[in-house]
């Protein structure tokens, strides 16, 4: 039976670290945006 | 403080210095010493970047530069993860694969001798100075709450810092610093929830940040351009990339830390969760500095929270001035209050005009406040031209003792004194390690066996310790700690960070031309300080592109000049 056993050197939540590195910055845009509309609701 | 207190600060430093102690028995040669033997996984590689970087001026100075001037602090992070990724892709691939000790080491393989020594000696004089104020940082709390002198408090926690890390070395930096941050983040956590839970009844989470963010408080995004403004979006990602990149980058403290690493990996995804983590992290540290500014405009606030400084005041003959200005104080405050109903209501109903009314009410009764404790630091200026008139890092703090319950005031003072433990350590073993490897091993005893090196490291990590120790007792003159760490870094970062990305990307420049840049980089980043041309943060890209520029076209020059005589 074929085991799928993932890389333990890989990241986490991606298959690839370039797709870590990707996720890095949407999670930056992502904090920018929701720190934005926190200024905004609360000013 | 109460014996709960005492007790729990004391048992919570007795713990994490026995287990960090315990864990790291054994080094019998640099390698253990100062690398830890290259054997730590990811995450105890990213709590120890965090705990290096989060020292106690992180959890002193946020909270109240939120409560002072708002949440545009946190913009200073936004480089941080693109600093993460430029590392993760350049930098950590090559000190593994060359298995240096230092980052300096690297630059010699590179370019020359000079290089390297330069940049050793640039980290060395910024680390020796900046590791000074990270110390000095938590003795002002002993010396508030034991009202006496921060010479014995600064003495007391750089004695204890110095001796674990002689002892053990790099192992007993990360461990007790994984212990450390695991304790922040529940202490941090139980402090947050009691700021609410001390607002009045009617007051919930939402509405306390609401009023704050009336108050100019919650203003957490700036998108304009301004090179004077140190905290906007663009001087964050621009400028916050550069310093980030060279702190992680070419900063011993921190490439000793994911040196530790057990694979390139290991290392990167420290890195990578740190870039994850930090920004939220710091968001919440100033949340709360926020939840103590409503706080404090539903309770008196002393008039000035140094309390050390305004019983300086008390016992002058200023004292009937400072009593004026307290009845005044007093009844801003009265006023203040019947203001804030008015805009509880307002909120209530979600009548808009009301609260744009009340929006500039209560802006003109802050800018009132801040009059008054103007007015007063005057007088403390009068009283004592050297009095310390800057309070930011006493806010948080005054709150923590005056208000929250017996043993989670211990928590989170231990919290303080953890921090700054954790980044101190880093910091030293990181001078050790540059000193001995750099200069000691390099330059003045080659060929030396492991046990000599193991025993210089001990040595220079106890003589730093104490060099360290004598800088933070010259610390108390400064005004806000963590921007003069921050100021003191971006004189020297940019032009570190410009050497090493010379070596990495343009790989025609040579060792003399990169040299003569790096010198006549830090000359000019000198001068644009000195003369307060723009914001420090911006020192960091001129002194980084200045040694890039100028290398290339040295380099062009001396080659042509080359073919000529040739």
């Amino acid at each position: 039976m074929k085991v799928n056993k993932r890389d333990p050197e890989l990241p986490p939540f991606a298959s690839s670290w370039r797709k870590f590195y990707r996720l890095l910055i949407y999670w930056l845009i992502l904090l920018i945006v929701l720190f934005y509309l926190f200024t905004q609701y609360y000013k | 403080m109460s014996y709960t207190d005492w007790a729990v600060l004391s048992l919570t430093l007795i713990l994490i210095v026995s287990y960090g102690v315990y864990k790291s028995r054994g080094a019998q040669n640099i390698d253990g010493y100062l690398l830890g033997n290259q054997s730590m996984p990811w995450y105890s590689v990213c709590l120890s970047v965090m705990a290096t970087q989060a020292s106690a001026i992180t959890f002193l100075s946020a909270p109240g530069l939120a409560y002072s001037t708002g949440m545009g602090f946190v913009q200073f992070y936004f480089g941080l993860p693109l600093a993460m990724i430029v590392l993760c892709i350049t930098f950590v691939p090559i000190f593994h694969r060359l298995k240096v000790y230092t980052a300096y080491e690297y630059l010699e393989q590179r370019f020359d001798l000079n290089t390297r020594a330069l940049t050793a000696f640039l980290f060395l004089i910024q680390r020796g100075l900046s590791t000074g104020i990270t110390i000095y940082a938590p003795s002002i709390i002993l010396s508030t709450i034991l009202q006496i002198n921060t010479t014995v408090t600064t003495l007391l926690i750089g004695g204890i810092v110095v001796a674990y890390t002689v002892y053990g070395g790099t192992k007993a930096v990360s461990y007790t610093q994984m212990l450390q941050m695991s304790i922040i983040f529940c202490g941090l956590f139980a402090a947050g929830i009691m700021v609410v839970h001390l607002l009045p009844a009617d007051i919930g989470f939402s509405k306390a940040i609401s009023i704050a963010g009336k108050m100019g408080r919650t203003e957490a995004i700036d998108f304009k351009f301004d090179l004077n403004n140190p905290y906007t979006v663009w001087s964050g990602l621009i400028g916050g990339f550069f310093l980030q990149l060279s702190y992680f980058g070419t900063d011993q403290s921190q490439v000793g830390r994911y040196l530790t690493g057990s694979s390139v990996n290991q290392s990167r995804l420290g890195l990578l969760m740190n870039g994850l983590v930090k920004i939220p992290m710091q968001f919440l540290i100033l949340l709360i500095g926020v939840l103590v500014f409503t706080f404090y405009q539903y309770n008196k606030p002393p008039v000035f929270f140094n309390s050390f400084e305004l019983n300086k005041l008390q016992q002058s003959a200023y004292k009937p001035e400072l009593d004026q200005l307290e009845k005044k104080s007093d009844a801003a405050f009265e006023s203040k209050q019947r203001e804030l109903r008015k805009l509880n209501e307002a909120l209530d109903k979600g009548d808009k005009q009301q609260i744009d009314e009340q929006r500039e009410v209560l802006k003109a009764a802050d800018e009132q406040t801040k009059t008054i404790r103007t007015e007063v630091t005057d007088l403390m200026h009068k009283n004592d031209p050297g009095a310390d008139t800057n309070d930011n890092n006493y806010i948080f703090l005054s709150f923590v003792t005056s208000h929250l319950p017996q043993g989670l005031v211990g928590l989170l003072i231990a919290i303080i004194f953890l921090a700054s433990m954790g980044s101190t350590a880093s910091a030293l073993n990181s001078l050790a390690s540059t000193s001995v490897v750099d200069i000691y091993k390099r330059l003045i005893n080659k060929n030396a066996s492991p046990e000599n090196y193991l025993s210089a490291s001990r040595w220079s990590t106890l003589i730093w310790g104490v060099i360290c120790i004598m800088m933070a007792l010259y610390a108390s003159k400064i005004g806000n700690l963590i921007e003069a760490v921050n100021i003191l870094g971006s004189y020297i970062y940019g032009t570190i960070l410009g050497v090493f990305l010379v070596a990495f990307y343009c790989k025609h420049v040579g060792g003399r031309a990169v040299f003569i840049a790096a010198l006549a980089a830090e000359a000019i980043v000198c001068i644009c300080g000195y003369f307060d041309q723009v914001a420090y943060l911006w020192l960091n890209v001129i002194g980084c592109v200045l040694v890039v520029v100028i290398a290339i076209l040295l380099q062009f020059f001396m080659k042509q000049k080359e073919t000529v005589s040739s």
